[in-house]
């Protein structure tokens, strides 16, 4: 009997009835075709004939469908129906939508999987990137108005390298610049430095204070929150009115709110100040990394840093305030401003010639002269740099976007190759294109939406690990970077550009796949139309991830470099901590007495293993002695880095000696007065001055300073080099006692100690406690990281282009992973015939490898070409290697054609289990 | 199949009404009805399966007509379908309707005997 149920349930199966309803009916109609069949062989008919005519009870082909269409519902919708337009119940038929793309994606982990990996890895390191270049160099400082009307005036003498000495103005000068300067709408001073605060009980404190003009705020258009403003009486030479605004975060933390904390006290390095007003929230200076607390009038400089003679200080030749916040006039220019400062600077020349000669010209050229730096926001020294570092990570984070989009589109691609068939189904059971279209953006909107949500995750975490790495804070706190909205918009805008690009290309293909071929085989011919957009996107992958490589390599051969750069001293388990003393409360020969007690107590607790004190600390800047090398005429001088130390200094730090001996503790903390101390050179000195190391006993001539005659200083001792920076040359240098070095409030203590770093602060902390409990204590960084504070750059981008560069291999590989499975899939019966015509397994692997090796050698030559030029921009930050170095290129692309067969594996091994009969029998 | 043209038509709008007088007294399974109709009309109306049964489900959908699976010794299951009473109703209302109408054609028709 002829097999009616099956073509009974071929027909109604578009219907998408309920299965128990679909098997009823198929049974219905069946036993009646049963029961007609059967009559007529009983009527002594053929069976074939009987067939014929008991088939002729469906009638064509559509009545069964189209009359039962009629009558019988669906089963409840869990896909949209083919065809079913939504008409009116748009947002139910949208959640039908996104609820069956959910379970396509959810049924097929092999593709939706690396696509989200693909997005979240394009998308999180570009938001955290986009986020932290977006508070750092576009955010407007909270709270000021206008500030394209902004810009800051710094005086100073400018060397040719472009660093420069500032040169403070006096408030004679401030005065008679502001009231000549006609293009300006505004101009105020402002310093911003450290200071310590006290506040009651609380312990000493380190902050931020900036010490500004009484107009300042009105210059910024900063409204003051709580309280008052600066007034005109607050800003009067010589000492000002010791009053003081504070932020708006210390008044909440400090007194419990902005009203509260009018009219209480603090301390600023000791003076008493009393509170005015509070800034509105949020402002914290005029940088946007800034967190100064504190703001105080200028005039009060001499009072808050102890200058012993005021009313000098405040001549008109003095000098406070050197950087100035400048408004521009309605209808001015910058230009404008450039000329009238730097006349009027000139002016002051001329117009009191006794007082400013420092505005005069020397051979022709002003020694001081203001520059105009348009913007507010960033220390115009730094801009350059931050400029150069956040476009650099901006280039990666759109090579990383550029990834991930062709990653997506490629594998979408894939999978609407895979789908045509199941499209053209649809489509010739009435789908209508826009439907087709429709369903398959709303997979693509799906995925770019969850993409970007795992991406925004992704991003939380680098960009606290980013912004440290980038812009580690003082005192080791953390940048507060927010998410704002805009960089929100900018991920979600990122997403959805990738979603709907990815979901154009496969609608396209269901618009314009041809019916009839689709339907006849399984097998797509889309994709033979498109291998040139997809071998291009692999290759362009695979290019833009070897010149990630090839730079990641460049900087992490750069910090392997600087790494095995012999420092001349052991840096392991030292720490180091800064204690800087007010000039009242220790006069010189208390401060030594203070570094020697310190020295001997930490010596005597047991809980180091060496303990020395020093003015500066290893790779933590430097003093410059000037000295005249023997035998030079009495005019020719020349600078060297001097530091002063203690006894236990050089064993600390195990600094071999070459020659002679340490200071004694006598000798280091020595009055300031001793006449002729004894010195220490190093090796690179004594050559450069003797010619030699054996120079014990010979002496160096200082010249006269301000506290010192010229004097000749002997050489008991000669020191092996050490290094005060990475990369430089070996730079001479002297040491002196700590005590006659005569800086002795500025110090720092040298602790070798194998317990952590935290916890050695916390005992050195202890101990100072004990001799002045008001004294603070920073830093207490292991040194290591002071000598990796030289080299955070290129760390930073080693790091990055690691990472980077490594997502970009991931993403790479799954590019080239999808073309090479496809490309595999089509040609399954190829392979097929081959195999059945007697190609051996490993001549098919080697068909899949060739296709691959040909996009790999165009990517690789691409590639090279593009690091090439790209390394450019990387080249001054190494170090020990060249940009071109070929062992870097050769290993990049070693690793690039390990990824390559990686990804080949799979489809390879794949094509060579083919089975001839699998592939040759027709659908 | 020899039916006079219009015949469609008619049996479109007739059929609902063969069937529930087919099994207004007895129930009958799907290819009982299709014999029944064949036979009792001389060949004339013809039903195949693929229009009769959506006629048959929609009839039930109405509440017409009521099918049920039944099993007897010996017999295979069969689904048979028996008339309800909102059929009942349905069925007098259209029989007086046709009556009425094959009255009113046949007056017309016919007249020239009159």
């Amino acid at each position: 009997m002829p097999d009616w149920r099956s073509e009974i349930r071929s027909r109604l199966q578009s219907l998408r009835l309920s299965p128990e309803r679909e098997t009823e009916i198929v049974e219905e109609v069946a036993q009646h075709l049963d029961d007609r069949f059967g009559e007529l062989m009983a009527m002594g008919r053929s069976e074939s004939d009987a067939a014929a005519e008991a088939w002729r009870e469906l009638e064509a082909a559509d009545v069964l469908t189209r009359e039962v269409a009629r009558v019988e519902r669906p089963r409840p919708v869990d896909l949209p129906a083919p065809g079913a337009e939504s008409k009116g119940r748009f947002l139910s038929g949208l959640i039908a939508d996104i609820r069956f793309a959910f379970r396509t994606l959810r049924k097929n982990p092999s593709f939706s999987i690396p696509v989200l990996l693909a997005m979240a890895l394009s998308i999180g390191p570009t938001t955290a990137i986009v986020s932290i270049s977006n508070w750092l160099l576009w955010r407007p400082l909270p709270s000021v108005q206008r500030p394209d009307e902004l810009a800051l005036v710094w005086f100073g003498q400018w060397r040719d390298d472009g660093s420069m000495s500032p040169a403070g103005l006096s408030y004679l000068n401030i005065h008679e610049v502001r009231s000549a300067a006609t293009s300006l709408n505004g101009f105020a001073g402002v310093q911003e430095q450290s200071a310590t605060m006290v506040i009651g009980d609380r312990a000493p404190e380190v902050i931020q204070t900036a010490m500004v003009s009484g107009n300042f705020f009105q210059v910024m258009g900063v409204p003051i929150r709580s309280g008052r403003d600066f007034g005109a009486d607050d800003d009067v030479p010589p000492l000002g009115a010791p009053v003081v605004i504070v932020s708006d975060g210390l008044a909440r933390s400090a007194f419990g709110g902005a009203s509260s904390a009018i009219g209480q006290r603090l301390t600023l390095n000791r003076k008493p100040f009393s509170i005015i007003g509070v800034a509105p929230p949020g402002f914290a200076g005029i940088n946007r990394t800034g967190q100064v607390q504190t703001w105080v009038t200028g005039a009060t400089i001499p009072y808050l840093l102890g200058v012993p003679d005021p009313v000098a200080y405040s001549a008109r030749g003095g000098g406070s305030l050197s950087m100035f916040v400048a408004r521009l006039g309605q209808g001015f220019t910058w230009a404008n401003t450039r000329l009238e400062l730097t006349n009027l600077a000139a002016g002051l020349a001329a117009k009191y010639p006794n007082e400013n000669k420092k505005f005069a010209s020397v051979g022709g050229r002003p020694a001081v002269t203001p520059r105009v730096y348009e913007g507010i926001g960033e220390a115009p020294m730094g801009r350059d740099r931050t400029q150069k570092t956040v476009s650099l990570l901006l280039g990666v984070a759109g090579v990383l976007v550029v990834l991930g989009c062709a990653n997506v589109a490629n594998l979408m691609v894939f999978r609407a190759s895979r789908r045509e068939r199941e499209v053209a189904v649809r489509k010739a059971l009435g789908a209508s294109a826009s439907r087709l279209i429709q369903l398959q953006l709303t997979e693509s909107w799906l995925l770019a939406f969850l993409g970007a949500a795992a991406g925004l995750g992704l991003a939380v975490m680098l960009k606290s690990v980013l912004q440290d790495l980038l812009f580690p804070m003082p005192g080791g706190g953390s940048l507060p970077v927010p998410f704002d909205a805009r960089v929100f918009a900018i991920t979600f805008g990122v997403a959805s550009a990738t979603g709907i690009l990815a979901g154009v290309a496969p609608a396209w293909v269901s618009l314009r796949g041809q019916l009839t071929a689709a339907l006849g085989r399984s097998s797509t011919r889309f994709a033979a139309r498109v291998p040139r957009l997809r071998s291009g996107l692999a290759v362009v992958q695979l290019a833009l991830s070897l010149t990630l490589l090839i730079g990641a390599l460049l900087l992490v051969a750069t910090v392997r470099n600087f790494h095995s750069v012999d420092l001349g001293f052991d840096p392991r388990n030292v720490t180091t901590m800064d204690i800087s003393m007010p000039a009242q409360a220790y006069p010189s020969e208390t401060a030594i007495q203070f570094w020697r007690d310190l020295q001997g107590a930490a010596q005597a607790s047991g809980e180091f293993e060496a303990v020395s004190a020093s003015n500066a600390p290893p790779f933590g800047g430097a003093f410059m002695n000037r000295i005249q090398p023997p035998g030079a005429p009495p005019g020719e001088t020349r600078m060297v880095r001097g530091n002063g130390v203690s006894d236990t200094f050089f064993s600390t730090l195990a600094i071999g000696l070459v020659r002679g001996r340490e200071f004694t503790s006598a000798e280091a903390f020595a009055p300031a007065t001793t006449p002729a101390p004894p010195i220490i050179v190093n090796e690179t000195l004594a050559k450069q001055l003797f010619g030699s190391v054996d120079v014990l006993g010979r002496t160096i001539r200082f010249t006269k300073t301000i506290s010192t005659p010229e004097r000749d200083l002997p050489i008991i001792g000669v020191a092996r080099d050490s290094r005060e920076s990475l990369s430089g040359e070996r730079e001479p240098a002297i040491f002196l006692p700590v005590g006659p070095f005569d800086f002795p409030r500025r110090g720092t203590v040298i602790v070798r100690s194998s317990r952590p770093a935290p916890a050695t602060l916390a005992s050195i902390k202890a101990l100072v406690a004990r001799f002045d409990k008001n004294l603070p204590v920073t830093g207490g960084q292991p040194i290591t990281m002071l000598i990796d504070r030289g080299i955070r750059q290129q760390r930073l981008f080693a790091w990055t282009l690691s990472v980077l560069g490594g997502l970009g291999f991931v993403l790479a590989a799954l590019g080239v992973y999808g073309l090479v499975a496809q490309a595999t899939a089509e040609r399954s019966r190829e392979f097929g015939i081959r195999i059945a015509i007697g190609a051996s397994r490993s001549q098919i692997a080697r068909l899949v490898f060739r296709f691959a090796a040909t996009i790999a050698v165009i990517g690789t030559v691409a590639g090279v070409v593009l690091a090439y030029f790209g390394s450019r921009a990387v080249a001054l930050m190494l170090f020990g290697i060249t940009a071109l170095d070929p062992r870097v290129y050769l290993v990049a692309i070693g690793a690039l054609a390990a990824v390559v067969a990686a990804a080949c594996a799979i489809p390879a091994l794949r094509a060579m289990r083919v089975q001839p009969m699998d592939v040759l029998r027709p659908d | 199949m020899p039916v006079p043209s219009g015949s469609r038509e008619l049996k479109k709008g007739s059929a609902e009404l063969l069937i529930l007088s087919l099994v207004q007294d007895q129930a009958r399974h799907g290819y009982d009805i299709a014999k029944l109709i064949e036979l009792r009309s001389g060949g004339e109306l013809k039903f195949h399966a693929a229009s009769l049964y959506p006629l048959l489900y929609r009839l039930e959908k109405r509440g017409w007509i009521d099918g049920r699976w039944v099993e007897k010794a010996g017999t295979r299951r069969r689904r048979l379908y028996r008339i309800t009473p909102a059929g009942r109703k349905v069925l007098a209302t259209q029989q007086e309707g046709w009556k009425a109408f094959v009255a009113a054609i046949n007056r017309v028709t016919g007249g020239e005997h009159a």
